[in-house]
């Protein structure tokens, strides 16, 4: 299982060319998007808003604008070691296997380094 | 890509084969489709997906029972429909783009598959019998909907009751060895009360009578029907 201190920054420029592939998407309510032994269905880049990590009932960690989450386990098919919740009225980018796959596809170098450097 | 380490996960190998919608692939796609999806196994009380979220792909029910609810402007959650192994669910929201307009909760230890939207939507494409069953599951919903809405307005909650206990019946109904039928499914008086659409007091209530009729018996939180053609009468219905 992946090390709650290992989250990648997505740097402002990568979530701008970002967008041009995967829109960003509105959570109207909080949600938990993944489970702790999950392999994810999908990773989370938030742009703005709150994702809250929950390691164990009482340690918690709260990521920002710019963080990449569950995207590593996606692609490796691995477990992940904390439940996710995306607070309501948070905008993320979702990222499937089958937009990663398109991202690692592309031929943006910057992007396509990032995400490659992520699911190695 | 990599297979899933944590779960042995081909279709070949799914206890509901046979029953879901990609079932009649040819070999070499369901061993494709077998490496894109995602199986997890979702705890009792864990949601698969959340109302006013968006969606993002279809889940495929492998073992368990999930249900359906939608929550009420007073907070109040009512299920709208419970989803066994071999049903898919979050099909009408990828096709439609718009926010989950339910949430799909475990009810049970429960074996869900995943697949993506973007996935799904290229197997529609490339796939016609995906196509064809997911237009029939479509109009399976629109036409179990149409009967849900006519059923709350021309029956009483006892009659209610007594459908409700059918559909379970033909959803997750074995035959025992004496004939009876065991609705092999664990429900609260709240979920059943919430399924009918009533109060749970009320459907205790009619519970009792029905016991007291000889129509049905308890096993613990499952129901067993003991007449069945009397349960049909007070329905009120032809199946």
């Amino acid at each position: 299982m992946s090390n709650v201190q290992q989250f990648t920054k997505v740097p402002f420029s990568i979530i701008k060319d970002l967008d041009e592939i995967v829109s960003a998407r509105l959570y109207r309510n909080d949600a938990d998007v993944i489970y702790k032994g999950h392999v994810p269905h999908c990773g989370f880049l938030l742009l703005e808003g709150q994702i809250t990590l929950t390691i164990s009932k009482t340690k918690k960690v709260v990521l920002n604008s710019g963080s990449l989450i569950g995207v590593r386990e996606l692609m490796n098919s691995d477990p992940i070691a904390f439940d996710v919740n995306i607070s309501s009225n948070s905008s993320v980018l979702i990222l499937d296997r089958s937009t990663v796959d398109d991202i690692l596809k592309s031929n943006n170098e910057g992007i396509k380094d990032l995400f490659g450097k992520e699911v190695a | 890509m990599s297979k899933n380490k944590t779960l042995n996960n081909h279709c070949d190998e799914c206890p509901s084969k046979g029953e879901g919608i990609f079932c009649e692939l040819e070999k070499a796609s369901l061993d494709e489709v077998s490496r894109q999806k995602i199986t997890n196994v979702f705890k009792k009380g864990q949601t698969l997906f959340v109302e006013g979220t968006p969606p993002y792909g279809l889940y495929c029910i492998s073992e368990g029972n999930v249900k359906v609810t939608k929550t009420g402007i007073n907070g109040k959650e009512s299920i709208v429909r419970v989803a066994k192994a071999g049903d898919v669910l979050g099909h009408r929201s990828i096709f439609t783009d718009q926010f989950y307009s339910a949430t799909a909760t475990a009810m049970e230890d429960t074996k869900v598959c995943f697949i993506d939207k973007k996935y799904i939507l290229k197997l529609v494409q490339t796939e016609p019998s995906i196509a064809c069953n997911l237009v029939f599951k479509l109009g399976r919903d629109l036409g179990r909907s149409e009967e849900k809405v006519a059923s709350f307005t021309q029956k009483n909650v006892f009659e209610r009751l007594a459908e409700v206990l059918l559909l379970l019946k033909e959803s997750h109904g074995k035959t025992l060895q004496d004939g009876k039928i065991l609705i092999d499914i664990n429900l609260t008086r709240d979920e059943l009360a919430s399924l009918v659409g009533t109060a749970t007091e009320t459907v205790i209530r009619f519970v009792s009578e029905l016991k007291e009729e000889n129509v049905i018996s308890q096993d613990g939180k499952k129901i067993i029907i003991k007449n069945e053609e009397k349960l049909l009468n007070f329905a009120n219905a032809d199946y």
